[in-house]
């Protein structure tokens, strides 16, 4: 039975097709290297829009296996500031995944939102700013940064602005998006309490006459209450969360940043 | 492409060839420089209230063979910096030349600024990310100590891949998983460390290069120790453990002969 | 002879990290007019680039990139319909269900994606052409053509497509057909499904007809029209 359903199930009896449709493997042969480029180094981020802020938050903790090799490895940074400790930056970006894939993207990205603040005279809005990680990511199409980057700003007119990527630059403006190891575990949570996916109003009906919960956007301090429970909740579940959670928020006043411990086991 | 549902958007075999996993993996047919030959094992670190204690042992292996037992794997830069160096030895000491040029470059300018530890960090993690990124990597895991901008204590790490981290207490390879439990209970945390008299540091220090030749087989018990803080390095290459204790081994069972 | 002397007469370290140029172009807030990619610097970049990313032959691969899909377009007298599923998965993970696979060109130029890399198609009017529909994957394939499906739902749309689909459809007919395709492909596809986003091209540019759920869509399709039948309503 499982055949029947398996990924190729056409191999065996389907119909004489041109070319084989299961993949095949190599049949050995002399390969050129044997170097392995990319490791994962865990955690989990997370990030939400609200109507006046955004949210960016990670777990600091960096893994190799089933080590833990620094209990405080930021993982959510400022771009473009004044300097190199972030002053009066309004754009912030998370990444996680291959820690020095990462390292080396929020570098690039800082460099040019600099730069544009340098030869424009104005500071890089964050809808051009997440049109641009899209084509770094993208420009390493063929050797890809093995990361999952998530941009938080305000947009034009001051509302909370979020943009999620995957690892080829496709991306998309969102509410919320959780990624790295726990993603799994908080998006559904997220789904669930941001975007009220499932929640009906009660009393509205009998099975699929319900009525769905209109959304409302949430309260900063809900908000943030919400991403803690997120990750005190996926450090109970998953090993490579943990030690420290990191928040960064941008409202209009600038990017605040928030420390709070996470469980340590 | 595919057009079947089952896989669409994919490659085609016929196309692209076969799916070739060993691009994966890191065993099989491969050339030397693409994996470690002769090699070093851990280095440790910890950082106390004026500066950060690093040691590793003297041993270079070529596999299972203790190959040479005068390595010198500690390196000083600039009288402010301590890089520990694990991972292959000829990578090691390309490294090690390297740094030297730099060193000579910086002295040239005489400009009175001097690359401190977080400085040199960062120059490593990028010439080890490049190196990476070519497919052509240098086989080493670092840990680089001195004092930051600040003056403060600095300790951070950095591997083949280009991954960097930094915490109180760092090791590589096997201290990894014997050394850092050990370092970790005297210092837990950021907080603990101006707690952290030097002699505390070193103590710690000497006993987890114990117990590293107590387990690891590829250590030795000549070891190197330095100390680096604001007024300069006190770098020891000819230490020898001492007071060691193998009573423990008197009550393992159930390796070799005895079995029970 | 230049270049030994060359590398052994420079410092050691002018030999590691970027090269000038390298450090210029990360530095550029443009983006290169002509897409230059980074490839890893081995023989075969295509092989590494399956090898790290083909989730089919491999299901543990490590970079997985959102695929699985059901789009389509289909002339007919009042114009082209163009029809999408919003949902991008990358494995067994819904890695979203809200992706926008129709991409607006300008107000009369269309275009629809599926998948990290494949096909594609482009749904407009010129004056030239009229409505003109085709079809482009990333193998090359270009197609003109009144009626496509693309995506690992195309076969269940196709299915509902070409069993209603007429030349002479009404544009109310034709918007419900098409809406009706992509939610048959949501139902049996399981790589496919979220919203359904549905467009009309006519003579003087595109109009959107939402952006809609299907489960209420697919609720009010049974219990209304009577189809899908095989599914119960039942609660209990």
């Amino acid at each position: 039975m499982a055949a029947l359903f398996g990924q190729d199930a056409l191999t065996d009896n389907g119909p004489g097709y041109a070319f084989s449709q299961a993949p095949s493997s190599a049949a050995g042969g002399i390969r050129e290297r044997s170097f392995y480029p990319y490791t994962d180094n865990g955690g989990s981020t997370l990030g939400i829009a609200g109507e006046d802020f955004t949210i960016l938050a990670g777990d600091t903790r960096s893994t190799s296996g089933y080590n833990i090799n620094t209990r405080y490895a930021p993982k959510v940074f400022k771009i473009g500031g004044d300097d190199s400790e972030g002053t009066n930056a309004t754009i912030i970006l998370s990444v996680v995944g291959f820690a020095a894939d990462g390292q080396i993207l929020k570098e690039r990205l800082d460099t040019i939102v600099k730069m544009y603040r340098y030869q424009h005279g104005k500071p890089m809005s964050v809808k051009a700013c997440a049109q641009r990680l899209s084509t770094i990511l993208y420009g390493k199409r063929f050797f890809p940064y093995y990361v999952h980057a998530i941009l938080g700003g305000l947009d034009e007119e001051g509302k909370g602005a979020l943009y999620s990527y995957d690892p080829v630059g496709s991306y998309e403006r969102e509410q919320c998006r959780a990624g790295g190891a726990a993603a799994s575990l908080i998006m559904p949570f997220l789904d669930n309490q941001v975007n009220f996916k499932n929640q009906y109003v009660p009393e509205s009906g009998e099975g699929h006459a319900l009525q769905e919960r209109p959304r409302v956007p949430l309260k900063r301090k809900e908000t943030e209450e919400l991403v803690r429970d997120a990750f005190t909740s996926a450090v109970e579940r998953h090993i490579e969360v943990g030690d420290g959670l990191q928040m960064l928020v941008v409202t209009k006043d600038g990017v605040e940043e928030i420390y709070s411990p996470l469980k340590r086991d | 492409m595919n057009h079947f549902p089952q896989a669409w958007g994919r490659p085609r075999d016929d196309i692209y060839g076969h799916y070739d996993a060993s691009f994966l993996q890191s065993s099989g047919p491969n050339q030397h420089t693409q994996s470690p030959v002769v090699t070093g094992t851990s280095v440790i670190a910890v950082k106390f209230k004026d500066g950060v204690v690093v040691a590793a042992d003297n041993l270079a292996s070529y596999g299972s063979l203790a190959r040479f037992t005068d390595v010198k794997r500690l390196r000083t830069f600039n009288d402010t910096t301590v890089i520990g160096f694990g991972g292959d030895v000829s990578d090691m000491q390309y490294l090690d030349r390297v740094l030297s040029s730099l060193d000579i470059k910086e002295s040239y300018a005489n400009d009175g600024h001097h690359l401190n530890a977080k400085n040199l960090h960062t120059y490593l993690a990028k010439v080890l990310y490049k190196r990476r990124s070519d497919f052509n990597p240098l086989w080493n895991q670092l840990l680089v100590a001195g004092t930051d901008d600040d003056g403060k204590p600095f300790l951070s790490s950095a591997d083949l891949l280009g991954t960097t981290f930094s915490a109180p207490t760092l090791a590589t390879g096997f201290g990894a998983h014997l050394a850092q439990p050990l370092l970790r209970r005297i210092v837990p945390d950021e907080a603990a460390v101006g707690g952290i008299t030097q002699e505390a540091a070193v103590a710690a220090v000497k006993e987890c290069m114990k117990v590293l030749f107590y387990r690891d087989a590829r250590s030795l018990d000549k070891y190197s120790i330095a100390v680096v803080t604001n007024e300069g390095i006190d770098l020891k290459e000819d230490e020898k453990l001492e007071a060691q204790s193998w009573a423990f081994a008197e009550g393992i069972r159930g390796y070799g002969t005895q079995v029970s | 002879m230049d270049t030994l002397v060359a590398q052994y007469s420079r410092p050691l370290f002018e030999n590691e990290g970027s090269s000038q140029e390298e450090q210029l172009e990360l530095i550029q807030t443009l983006p290169p007019l002509s897409l230059k990619f980074a490839l890893p610097p081995i023989a075969q970049p295509s092989a590494f680039l399956r090898a790290t990313t083909d989730d089919h032959s491999n299901p543990d691969c490590p970079i997985k990139i959102a695929h699985g899909t059901t789009t389509l377009a289909f002339r007919f007298k009042g114009g082209i319909i163009v029809a999408t599923d919003s949902r991008a998965t990358a494995g067994n993970w819904i890695a979203s269900q809200t992706v926008k696979k129709v991409i607006e060109i300008n107000n009369c130029l269309l275009g629809t994606m599926a998948g990290g890399a494949a096909g594609t198609m482009c749904a407009g009017v010129t004056p030239q052409e009229g409505p003109a529909l085709y079809y482009i994957d990333s193998d090359g394939t270009r197609l003109a053509g009144n009626l496509f499906c693309v995506g690992s739902g195309q076969t269940f749309a196709y299915g509902v497509l070409d069993a209603e689909y007429s030349y002479d459809l009404e544009d109310e007919a034709a918007l419900e057909l098409g809406r009706r395709s992509i939610l048959a492909a949501t139902h049996r596809d399981a790589y496919s499904g979220g919203f359904i986003n549905l467009y009309h091209v006519k003579e003087d540019g595109w109009v959107k007809h939402g952006f809609s759920d299907t489960n209420p869509i697919f609720w009010k399709t049974k219990l209304d029209k009577g189809e899908f039948s095989n599914v119960t309503s039942e609660l209990d």
